[in-house]
């Protein structure tokens, strides 16, 4: 693993399924909306010892119309939505700031869970990505500062907090932790 | 007299040797190849990913269970 800048990570691993089930998804997404991977697929793709059957991914705010096209390109490519394959339902969904899933048809999981970006924490996030370069692939997630910040300080379930622990651990020396000690000074501010 | 069983200490120990083994986990990331790390967690993930795949949930209970049917 090296940390090449504050905006690049570069991965020598070796693939696993979830992998190629997010790269899979991703390339689809990406030709439809800029995206950004947060929670705990961040930390697993990091080295964290633990599997998880859902990947969170912040989106902006799309049109229906764009958000159709981004269906169909998925449906195409053997992906569903498990809330509905009603379109109407499914921009309702995201506009109230709820998420919609997309799993391999005919399975329910593993899924990638999209929502819309709600707050400006989500905003940040899409804005400053971290590129992870996998051999090859590229993914972009949430940089680490604020993902520990909303884990330890918004989140703070017993995996969250081990999420965080491990992100500071192995990204020692290359952590502002001023910037997680301020984006946790706000959060705390706003609860 | 202190109760032996008692469900908060159980938890506090447990929760203790979780964050040990994270601890320890990534150290061990810190110090290995990706290469390395990465086969070993991998056989964590494959399994799960396995098992997740062959799960018999409908989309509507799978949404029931993350608490997220709205109807």
């Amino acid at each position: 693993m090296k940390f090449i800048n504050k905006n690049t990570i570069k991965l020598d691993k070796e693939i696993n399924d979830l992998d190629k089930f997010v790269l899979r998804f991703i390339k689809i997404l990406e030709k439809h909306a800029d995206y950004v991977i947060v929670s705990g697929y961040v930390a697993i793709l990091l080295g964290r010892d633990r599997g998880t059957d859902d990947i969170d991914v912040i989106i902006p705010k799309l049109s229906k119309e764009k958000l159709e096209l981004l269906y169909k390109d998925l449906a195409k490519q053997g992906f569903w939505c498990i809330n509905s394959s009603d379109l109407e339902d499914l921009y309702e969904i995201l506009i109230s700031k709820h998420s919609i899933r997309f799993a391999v048809e005919p399975k329910v999981s593993p899924n990638v869970e999209i929502k819309f970006s709600k707050d400006i924490y989500d905003q940040i996030a899409l804005k400053n990505p971290i590129t992870m370069e996998i051999n090859g692939n590229e993914l972009k997630t949430s940089f680490l500062e604020l993902q520990i910040a909303y884990k330890e300080e918004v989140l703070k379930s017993n995996k969250d907090l081990e999420d965080a622990r491990h992100l500071r651990l192995i990204a020692q020396g290359y952590l502002n932790e001023n910037l997680i000690n301020d984006y946790k000074k706000e959060l705390k501010s706003k609860r | 007299m202190k109760n032996r069983f008692n469900p908060e200490e159980i938890r506090k120990i447990n929760n203790e040797d979780r964050m040990w083994f994270v601890e320890y986990w990534a150290e061990y990331v810190r110090t290995h190849s990706d290469k390395e790390w990465s086969r070993q967690q991998n056989v964590l993930i494959n399994s799960i990913m396995k098992n997740a795949k062959n799960s018999k949930l409908t989309p509507k209970e799978y949404l029931r269970i993350k608490g997220e049917l709205y109807d």
